[in-house]
């Protein structure tokens, strides 16, 4: 199974992501920001990254360039979410090394596209 | 995606505050570039999510307010007081339409044009450099030492209705009782099989017991999570300089003692705002810094909670008070004189108190600090105050840590302590106030009071006659004297007699001629001395026979 993990501080966030993902069948964990994320990274990589750019503790980008330099850390696909507020953040995500972005509010086709996008292959009748 | 929808009201009722007290911080110490960042996180935050829950209202209102943010993060200089009220209100419009959200299911009608426009307007040029320093930056923040509030981790909560989490607390008191009397047959039962199984029950009782008390804690400091803003908004109104310093607030106490604390901290803040700190020319004449400090404080002591709001103001008044007490009729010319600094200085929590003549937009209304006092009363708490003229007032409220309903339940029981028809009481007590506070508080109770405010009035009620059932008398103004006479020589010596004390009670010298030492302060105590008295009679020693 697919596997994918949600990085996002906000819990209602992280659910919405996690029924659309579960829908996908990808197999989902979620971290709150972006240390609890590597550190779940180091137990084990996921195959997909859902990424939120505003954190605490460690934000978006920071997460980005740790995962980018772990053993084995290019192979996640990394896929930032943002707002149309924030393109700055977009050039400087797709720079540090993620693959794609898309906009909240996002839904299960958009993700689907963008991981498709990106080389992700498709795992439903896995 | 009725779940989805509590979990977002869960996570702004957490967000918006915290939004709300860091703008505040930020605006006081425009360097907390922190507290700037994490104002824009709470806003992302719930821009995002209401874009997922298709709540657009509060979407566009949070789309305003942070792109007005990002702005703002580009060029801080540019930032006037106007502005920080503009992102404060569009946080109150949240907040109203997520509350309005909650109670009925769907977001007002109202689409907060104006504000978005306004937060949405391009600044006009900025104005001259000296202006564009907020004028009367008001506080510091308490987060100025105290790292920013925790962010939501995924922890596992959910919202209960106190009315059920009370019937659950009700339930376990009951359950608590029946295992007690289970606990209690047990040396009597032959089968000894119950015995292990008792006492699991025993065991997950007080687990269930200890479970329901925890789940209504909440820190102290939530009571308090609104004052920055409070601040903020009344210095400016007032053009008052304050610093505002909270310390303390982990303490995690019952939420109906935060619920308590909430009203009363607004009250004396504003008070302090209004009547206690001068204006910064009066503070400067007076050698004092411009900026008034306002410190709140709070810690466990003794099993209770305390909070104390200290303020480096003008202080009170002694002579003032002792006038206003005096022209209202309470108290003679000569008793108010009487009374000392400290004495006069607690007149301020009775009800009808103001030394103003005229009530001010901001604490007034007519409101005076006995709100603050029955607040913490009807809590079983109480209120101190200590004050210096010119250098300051320190108001300390002491509360239990959990809800005195959550002890009178535990109390339900037993049979209930019934006064018996009419007892005749004697009021000895030399100080005024004690005399006017103490002899309506036992007529209320069900008794037939006399005051006398001397030993010689006293004795003049003895030789005309009168009689009576309970003495209660002041222990400290009265004399021990009084006692004496009262129980050897007396025809009242098979009375109740009852001292009344400002002493600690174990510091009173021990003495055969009262049956109960009562602190003046402990009006409950007072009243739990008498009923419980009268419940089991006391046996009065015959004419003569008193050591």
């Amino acid at each position: 199974m697919r596997t994918c993990l949600i990085v996002d501080d906000s819990r209602v966030i992280r659910r919405v992501a996690r029924r659309i993902l579960e829908a996908l069948d990808f197999q989902v964990e979620e971290a709150s920001d972006g240390a609890e994320a590597m550190a779940l990274c180091r137990d084990r990589l996921p195959d997909a990254v859902l990424l939120d750019w505003n954190m605490p503790v460690m934000d978006g980008l920071e997460f980005l360039h740790a995962l980018r330099r772990e053993p084995g850390g290019e192979r996640p696909i990394v896929v930032l979410c943002t707002t149309r507020n924030e393109p700055e953040h977009i050039a400087a995500a797709l720079a540090a090394g993620a693959n794609e972005y898309i906009m909240k509010p996002f839904d299960g086709d958009i993700i689907e596209a963008k991981f498709a996008e990106a080389g992700l292959p498709f795992g439903r009748t896995a | 995606m009725d779940d989805l929808l509590d979990d977002f009201l869960l996570e702004t009722a957490d967000t918006l505050p915290t939004a709300e007290a860091e703008l505040v911080a930020w605006e006081a110490d425009p360097s907390r570039r922190a507290s700037l960042d994490a104002v824009f996180r709470c806003l992302h935050t719930v821009k995002s999510a209401s874009g997922f829950l298709h709540l657009h209202r509060i979407e566009a209102l949070a789309d305003a307010a942070e792109s007005r943010l990002a702005r703002l993060r580009e060029t801080p200089e540019a930032c006037t007081p106007e502005m920080v009220g503009l992102l404060l209100q569009a946080l109150d419009r949240i907040r109203d339409t997520v509350g309005h959200l909650e109670l009925l299911g769907v977001e007002p009608a109202d689409d907060h044009r104006a504000l978005i426009a306004a937060l949405s307007q391009v600044e006009a040029a900025p104005p001259p450099r000296e202006e564009r320093r907020l004028p009367h930056s008001p506080m510091r923040a308490a987060s100025a030492e105290a790292p920013p509030p925790e962010p939501a981790k995924p922890e596992r909560s959910v919202r209960v209705n106190l009315d059920v989490l009370d019937g659950l607390a009700d339930s376990i008191e009951d359950l608590v009782r029946t295992r007690d009397q289970m606990l209690e047959l047990l040396p009597t039962l032959r089968d000894g099989a119950l015995r292990a199984p008792l006492q699991r029950l025993s065991v997950i009782t007080g687990e269930l017991q200890d479970g329901v008390v925890r789940a209504r804690l909440q820190p102290v400091g939530a009571a308090w999570r609104a004052l920055p803003r409070t601040v903020r908004d009344l210095s400016q109104a007032l053009g008052k300089k304050v610093e505002l310093v909270l310390d303390g607030g982990s303490d995690a106490v019952d939420r109906e003692v935060v619920d308590s604390l909430k009203d009363s901290m607004a009250h004396l803040v504003r008070n302090s705002l209004d009547h206690g700190l001068e204006w910064p020319d009066e503070r400067r004449a007076a050698g004092k810094s411009e900026r008034g400090l306002i410190h709140i404080s709070a810690w466990l002591e003794d099993g209770a909670l305390a909070v104390r709001i200290v303020d480096d103001g003008r202080g009170l008044d002694a002579n003032a008070i002792r006038e206003t007490a005096a022209a209202r009729g309470w108290l003679t010319p000569a008793e108010a004189a009487a009374m000392t600094d400290a004495q006069a200085h607690r007149l301020i929590f009775v009800p009808g108190f103001s030394t103003r003549a005229q009530a001010t937009a901001v604490s007034g209304r007519g409101v005076g600090l006995d709100v603050v006092r029955s607040a913490a009363e009807r809590m079983s708490g109480r209120v101190t105050v200590r004050s210096t003229l010119g250098e300051g007032t320190a108001i300390t409220v002491r509360l239990p840590l959990v809800r005195p309903a959550a002890l009178a339940d535990t109390r339900k029981g037993e049979p209930e302590l019934q006064v018996p028809p009419l007892r005749r009481v004697l009021l000895v007590e030399e100080n005024a106030f004690f005399r006017h506070m103490m002899a309506p508080l036992l007529t209320a109770a069900g008794y037939d009071v006399t005051a006398a405010a001397s030993a010689d009035e006293a004795w003049r009620l003895h030789a005309e006659g009168s009689d009576f059932d309970v003495v209660v008398s002041d222990l400290d103004g009265t004399g021990p004297g009084f006692a004496r006479r009262l129980k050897e020589e007396s025809r009242w010596s098979a009375a109740l007699s009852v001292a009344l004390t400002d002493l600690p009670v174990g510091r009173v010298p021990v003495t055969d001629h009262f049956a109960r030492v009562v602190r003046k302060s402990d009006r409950a105590g007072l009243i739990d001395a008498l009923a419980s008295s009268f419940h089991a009679p006391v046996q009065a020693p015959a004419p003569g026979q008193a050591a």
